[in-house]
Parts: structure tokens; sequence; C-alpha cells
């Protein structure tokens, strides 16, 4: 018999789900994990060495084991803003029913040159050795220039301080081109789009004036793969889409994607002001996932890995014990320690979303300006202290006891346009509804054997370790 | 007159503080009035700030014991981390606040 260590439980059905900081889970019968709580389990039980090697009996812990599985898994907390959003532009010739930007039109939206360069040498004063530039905007091709001279500088700075450097540009495709698609390939930059689903979705979401916005994404898709190169693209969920999960997983595997992620609709930007129109319940969208992720699993089963990106990180988290460092699944979440946006006019906010609602008139996660400060302010700015606050898990009400703890994470901003606090309202806040949804499917399903198998196989860097070349362009 | 409303909490479960961030959360809409009652009970008048309907009022009335619930087991979270949720989040900002090397 041995004393229960510090743990968190969730009960489901007549099983016990539990977890401890070490992020080791383990499912109980309820006469189990009875016995385990009282610490009256007795050694001949078949569970006991289990429970012991995972950390859950207080006097049976291998501190050593433990503190290099926690250390591992919390690797973020030796990190610095790794993540870098240029909106090189709020100009855009799209109108998306759920803009999340705010989308505007015009020059004026662009950023110059001047402004670009302070930018840019102000992302390597980060401490990190691996750097990523993301272009945002708007729509980042109506200011090519900028992008061009930002990527030519950051690779000069690259070479200069011998850190490592990615870039990725977010775009809608429409106004891609020869010329400038062999600027990118020049510069080695990513491109990522967004694929709303079949033709009749995609352009019911992604309104583009005087043609089809899916054709263009796939024309271009279709080009990269021709040059060996598979395209990242998002999926954002509108109401239209719920009753569409088994077209919209195939439009993905037709096309030969790598992935797909299945994101919810966040209420800000447009998508807020028509709410009513666009948007669904926590439980709407949870039927949605839980029926595109049967088809994604059956897919695998059919042939080449294809994970669900949010499905992948938590199963990184829990199966495999590493932090794959999503912004807003980890704790303390990336706000100004993570990642840092930079708008148009040199205006730096604590994340992408903290620039949007700037625009919605808000500028709570307004930072300063650039030719202010540098990453070592922001981290040190009061409303970063705030946040790494208020997205600790520890110290949220509902978090701290929570079963999903060692795998969830907190964004204190949407729980702020939703509840007016950034701390969050868990379990009744519409992300905790949709993440702990999510997170219980995936550890039902971790329970049959078969759709274990498939699962494992998306747990980061597995598919590198299997030699897989999609692993490349896996992203979380 | 602005739209008035009392009410009472039990003090034996919400501490003084979680009634107080209760209130805070209400401020821009109404002005609270905290008084102690006895040993067991906190009296809690509010009065609807100019624009605030006696409907809101009633809503507020209706979230209060949530919110002080929700404030109660926040305060509790603070406390039992201590030391380790600090040195999480003080860890974070340093590594995130070094010089470049």
């Amino acid at each position: 018999m041995s004393r229960p260590a510090p743990f968190n439980f969730r009960l489901r059905g007549d099983r016990v789900l539990i977890s401890n900081d070490f992020g080791h889970f383990l499912w109980l019968d309820e006469e189990a994990f009875s016995a385990f709580a009282k610490g009256t389990l007795p050694e001949s039980d078949p569970r006991f060495g289990e429970l012991c090697a995972k950390g859950f009996m207080a006097e049976r812990m291998d501190l050593t084991a433990l503190t290099e599985r926690w250390r591992a898994r919390n690797t973020h907390l030796w990190d610095a803003s790794c993540l870098h959003i240029l909106v090189v532009t709020r100009n855009c010739n799209m109108r998306c029913v759920y803009c999340h930007a705010q989308a505007q039109s015009g020059s004026q939206w662009d950023m110059s040159e001047a402004t670009a360069a302070k930018i840019v040498d102000r992302v390597f004063e980060t401490p990190n050795k691996v750097l990523t530039i993301e272009f945002q905007g708007g729509e980042p091709l109506t200011n090519f220039p900028v992008v061009l001279f930002v990527a030519d500088r950051a690779r000069r700075l690259a070479k200069k301080t011998g850190k490592e450097l990615r870039l990725s540009l977010i775009t809608n495709l429409s106004l891609m081109d020869e010329e400038k698609y062999a600027a990118l390939r020049e510069r080695n930059i990513e491109i990522c789009s967004s694929l709303d689903g079949p033709a009749a979705l995609h352009d019911a979401n992604r309104l583009l004036f005087g043609g089809s916005s899916y054709r263009r994404v796939i024309r271009w898709w279709n080009r990269l793969r021709q040059d060996g190169v598979v395209p990242a693209a998002l999926l954002t969920v509108t109401r239209k889409t719920l009753d569409h999960a088994d077209a919209v997983v195939e439009e993905y595997r037709k096309r030969g994607a790598t992935s797909i992620a299945l994101r919810p609709l966040n209420p800000l930007g447009y998508a807020k002001t028509v709410w009513n129109k666009i948007g669904y319940t926590p439980e709407e969208f949870l039927a949605f996932y839980r029926r595109a992720l049967d088809r994604v699993i059956a897919a695998n089963r059919r042939g080449r890995i294809f994970p669900e990106t949010t499905a992948k990180v938590f199963l990184t988290k829990a199966l495999a014990a590493r932090e794959p460092n999503h912004m807003d699944l980890r704790s303390p979440c990336g706000a100004g320690i993570g990642q840092i946006a930079y708008d148009y006019d040199g205006e730096i906010y604590s994340c992408d979303e903290g620039r949007l609602l700037r625009a919605m008139g808000d500028d709570l996660f307004h930072l300063g300006h650039v030719d202010a400060m540098g990453p070592k302010e922001c981290a040190l700015h009061p409303t970063i202290r705030t946040l790494a606050q208020a997205s600790s898990l520890d110290a949220q009400s509902g978090c701290s006891r929570c079963v999903y703890k060692p795998t969830c994470g907190v964004c204190p901003l949407l729980e702020y346009v939703e509840n007016g606090d950034l701390f969050t309202r868990a379990p009744d806040s519409r992300r905790c509804r949709i993440l702990m949804g999510i997170q219980d499917d995936l550890f039902e399903r971790l329970r049959d054997p078969r759709q274990r198998k498939v699962l494992e196989t998306w747990v980061d860097g597995e598919m590198e370790r299997r030699g897989d070349p999609a692993a490349l362009y896996q992203r979380t | 007159m602005p739209e008035r409303l009392e009410w009472s909490v039990d003090a034996e479960v919400y501490s003084r503080e979680t009634v107080f961030a209760s209130c805070r959360r209400w401020s821009a809409e109404a002005s609270f009035k905290i008084t102690k009652k006895g040993k067991k009970l906190w009296r809690v008048a509010a009065a609807a700030k100019p624009g605030v309907s006696k409907e809101r009022l009633a809503e507020i009335h209706d979230g209060f014991e949530d919110e002080a619930m929700h404030q109660e087991l926040r305060a509790g979270a603070l406390r039992d981390a201590g030391k380790v949720r600090e040195a999480v989040i003080l860890r974070a900002l340093l590594s995130a606040s070094q010089d470049p090397q």
C-alpha cells in the first residue's frame, strides 16, 4: 500500500482517468481508483507497478526520471519568443465572412521598409537560436516588396548572428503569380493558405470579387505539389461547415494534404459581428469534430499518415512527453514570451489576436512601439506578466484540478473577449468546453487498440522517425 | 432614483476579498455597499449606475454568487499552487527577457 501523490482525475462512465504534473495519464476502474485514492491499493494489484512507475505513488517515486520528464514537457520555460508575426499590411483583396483580422482597403495600411527594417533588427534581439518570422495581413501579397525586403534582411542577419531562420507566408493565394512564386521559392519562404473545404463551401466563406477563391488556391496548391512541396493549409469551421465533415476531410485527402487543422471559429473581428449567422455552440462543433476525426482516422488506415493538428498537439504531450510549443496550448501561454506581433505601423502586441482586438477598439494587449521596445522589454512588460499569470494553469480555478492540465492551455485574450476577464471561467467557457470535449474524445479513442495504433503515429517526431517525407511539412 | 437591489451571501463560504472581487466585476454598471450581518452573512446592496436597467441589475444579482464561487476557487488555486506557480512564471519571463546570445 502507498499514499497517492498529487493527482487530478475525471470520471468517464464507469472508469476514471487520472493524471499528474509529470504528464502521465492512466485509466482506472472505479474500484481501483477508490482504493488508490484511499491509499489502500495492495501491491499485488496489477496496476500498482504502473502507478509507481508513473509517479502516482508518493513513497515510490523515481524523482530523477520524473524531474527529467517534467523538464522535457516544459522546455518552453527555458526559451524566448520564437514566433514573430509581421503584419506587413492590413489591406486585403478578399472579404471572408469570418475575417478575424478586420481587413481594410488601401495602401495606407501597408508597412514601410523603414518600419520593417526596425522590426527585423528587433526580432534578432531575441535570445533564441531558432526564429520564425511569419508574414500576416490583410493579404501580405498586396505589399510584396516589403515581404522580400524583410526576408532578405532577415537572412543576412541570421547568417551574421548564426541563428536558424524560418520564414512563413500566410496568404489567400489569390494574387499569386509566377514572378512572386519564384521569388518566394528562391528565398525558401514557406507558403500557408486557407482551404475551407470543397469549392462551394470554400467560396461561400472566402469571398473574392470577380472569381472563385477556391480555384486560385487549388491552382497554386497543385503547382506547389508539382515542385515537391506539400502546402500547409488551415481550415476554419463555420456553421456552414458543420454538416460537411466528410466532404471537408475528403477534400484535404484528395488534394494530397499531409494534415488537416479542424479549427473552431473565434468571436473576433468580423466573426463577432455576424456570430448569429456563422457561429455555433461548442457542442455543435464537437459533434462535427468527432465525425471528422472518424473520417481522418479511417483515411489513415487506408494509407499514409494524415493527422489532425489539434489532436496531434495533445497526443504529443500525452504520449511523448514533449512540448510542441503551441502558443495557446501551453502554460503559461506564449503571449509576449513565445510570440510577438508587429502591426503595419510598428506597434507591438502580445499576440496576433491582441492586434485584432486593438483593431476592434480595445488596446489592452498593446505593448508599445518598435522604436522604443524590443523582445526583452516586451517580456518584462506588466501586461505580459499579467498574461503569464492569467494563463498559468496552476492559477486557474477550473484548470488547476483538471485531469487535462498536463496537455491543455488557456487563452486569456479569448476569455477576456468572452467574459470580460483574463482569468478563465473554465469549465463553462466556450474554449474550455471545446478543448475538454476534444480531449475526452481522444482519451476514449486511446483505449481502443486499433485507434491507438493510428493516433500514436501522429505524435510529433514520430513521422520523422519513420522516415515519412511529409514530416518536413507538418505544422502544429 | 437609481434602481436598487439587496441580497445576502454566505459569509462562512465566501471571504470578504471574494465578495469584493465579485463586486468589481460589475463595478462599471453598479455601485455596491457590503456590510456584515451577524457572523454568517454578507449583505450586498447594489445601486444601478445611470443607463443600467432594472432587468440588468437583476441579472447581476443572479450571477453574483456564481462569480463569488469562481473567485473563491481562484483564490484557492492561487494559494495551493503557491511558490511553484511563481517559480514557473518567473522562469518563463526570465528566459524571454535574456540578452541575445
